[in-house]
């Protein structure tokens, strides 16, 4: 088996590829780099809603989304145990990320990037990009 | 073709397989998921955006936006969890 990198990449991510129908590209890093990509539903619904509303995605085309993208997400029930973030509103994430012990968390949010107590790596795409 | 996958899963290898797969954890299943469909999974996202890119006009957006469009949303699930 290759080694395994745990991580959980932000809903941010995810619209920025999908809704530039680029999609196929992240997916591709996540395979080139062995991720194992952690997710729950909040993360699956805050991209749904991002879709729809920023890139007027229909409601069938953002659900086709987030079924194409699934099978490379292993999709967790949302616990809430730590409030170790910042922000609260990203208590969820960082939770998300602590359960399932990733090493990186992937995103484009500069206030989580700057966040150096937080007890995983943040990274952005462009590391992904790098590492293939 | 029902014959063939029946006698696939009576061979001792197919079983001795089955059952290895049964021991690994869920990460090294999604792994092997990944390494034995992922060229399938890719292949179809790849003609859904191709036929996104056919029928929508494309919405460009900065990073940035993007963070302030999922941010926005997030509070707002915040805001009615509390």
């Amino acid at each position: 088996m290759p080694i395994q990198n745990k991580c959980c990449i932000d809903s941010c991510v995810w619209v920025k590829y999908a809704g530039h129908f680029r999609a196929s590209t992240l997916l591709k890093y996540i395979i080139e780099n062995n991720l194992i990509v952690f997710a729950d539903n909040y993360l699956l619904g805050e991209i749904h809603n991002a879709l729809i509303e920023g890139f007027n995605f229909t409601i069938a085309e953002a659900d086709k989304t987030i079924q194409l993208i699934s099978p490379f997400l292993i999709i967790k029930a949302p616990r809430n145990i730590f409030r170790l973030s910042k922000d609260a509103k990203d208590n969820y994430l960082y939770d998300l990320c602590i359960q399932n012990n990733c090493k990186y968390l992937i995103t484009l949010d500069k206030e989580i990037l700057a966040d150096v107590e937080a007890p995983f790596l943040r990274k952005t795409d462009a590391w992904l990009r790098k590492r293939k | 073709m029902s014959a063939t996958l029946n006698r696939i899963s009576k061979a001792p290898s197919f079983k001795s397989v089955l059952s290895a797969v049964k021991k690994l954890s869920v990460e090294e299943k999604q792994l092997l998921q990944l390494q034995l469909f992922s060229t399938d999974a890719l292949h179809e996202m790849k003609q859904f955006e191709s036929a996104l890119k056919k029928n929508k006009k494309a919405v460009k957006k900065s990073d940035e936006d993007i963070v302030t469009l999922t941010t926005s949303y997030r509070k707002k699930q915040y805001a009615n969890t509390k």
